[in-house]
């Protein structure tokens, strides 16, 4: 694949250089190729890999479908996880899928998508508000840490 | 590739259909089934089911590198309208992410071919 431009290749920071991203609907594929890129470049493999590729795709999902139509992604590494943060402008998560503490009716259409992030990631926080649009911060497990890499069982 | 990328990968969904013998139907899935491709999916699946004479419709999963949850949702409602049409429904070679998305869901031996069936 092409080197992205400049403008859009991560920026320095201490230590790891964090992954930045803006995202709609025609990008959902690009980011997904970058989150795996860039999650594989911090020992993420297989299954642990492909799990936090899907949390974060859902959770931008929601963004591009829910809320506006775009968004943007940030990921890091801290301490022994990574932690990605997705942020959009849409107007707030509706509070039936932020108290959705039981895995939704399979034979419901549509409203998994953060069930499945908090299922995947070890942590899920969510700011959300009709005014101020919804930050979700999601923490996932690093292999070196000495709990399962496999954060989705 | 695709001509008119600049590089920037797409998300793409291909189906092809291994052969419909006896009326026993088997798609190949092959790529990826996001928010973009998810309705390419549906249309597929529920003009497949609507065929005349498609008394089995098997879809071989091996070749799908990634399904969201919208994808398995729209695999659920495939496999409602299969019953409701009386037909056989089945997935076959659901493996890695893709089993593993279906069993976080809680839709894995609900979809699997020949469970019981």
């Amino acid at each position: 694949m092409a080197e992205a431009p400049p403008e859009h290749r991560p920026m320095a920071s201490d230590g790891d250089s964090p992954l930045e991203r803006k995202f709609d609907r025609a990008s959902l594929a690009a980011l997904r190729s970058e989150l795996s890129r860039y999650a594989a470049g911090h020992g993420l493999t297989d299954l642990a890999l492909a799990n936090f590729v899907l949390a974060v795709n859902e959770i931008a999902t929601n963004a591009v479908r829910y809320a506006g139509g775009q968004g943007q992604v940030r990921v890091w590494r801290q301490g022994r996880e990574l932690w990605c943060r997705v942020v959009d402008e849409g107007h707030g998560i509706p509070r039936r899928y932020l108290e959705q503490s039981h895995r939704p009716d399979p034979l419901h259409v549509s409203g998994h998508g953060l069930w499945l992030a908090r299922h995947i990631c070890a942590d899920v926080e969510i700011e959300t508000g009709r005014a101020t649009g919804t930050r979700v911060l999601m923490r996932y497990p690093l292999p070196s840490a000495a709990r399962s890499t496999d954060g989705s069982l | 590739m695709d001509p008119f990328d600049s590089g920037i990968p797409r998300p793409e969904l291909h189906i092809e259909r291994d052969g419909a013998a006896g009326g026993v139907t088997r798609l190949a899935v092959a790529g990826e089934v996001d928010m973009t491709t998810g309705e390419q999916f549906e249309r597929t699946l529920i003009g497949t089911l609507d065929e005349p004479g498609v008394t089995r419709l098997l879809l071989d999963m091996a070749p799908l590198r990634f399904i969201d949850s919208n994808g398995v949702a729209v695999l659920v409602k495939a496999r409602r309208t299969a019953d409701e049409h009386g037909i056989a429904f089945g997935l076959v070679n659901a493996r890695g992410v893709v089993r593993s998305v279906l069993e976080m869901l809680g839709v894995y031996e609900m979809l699997a071919a020949e469970r019981g069936r």
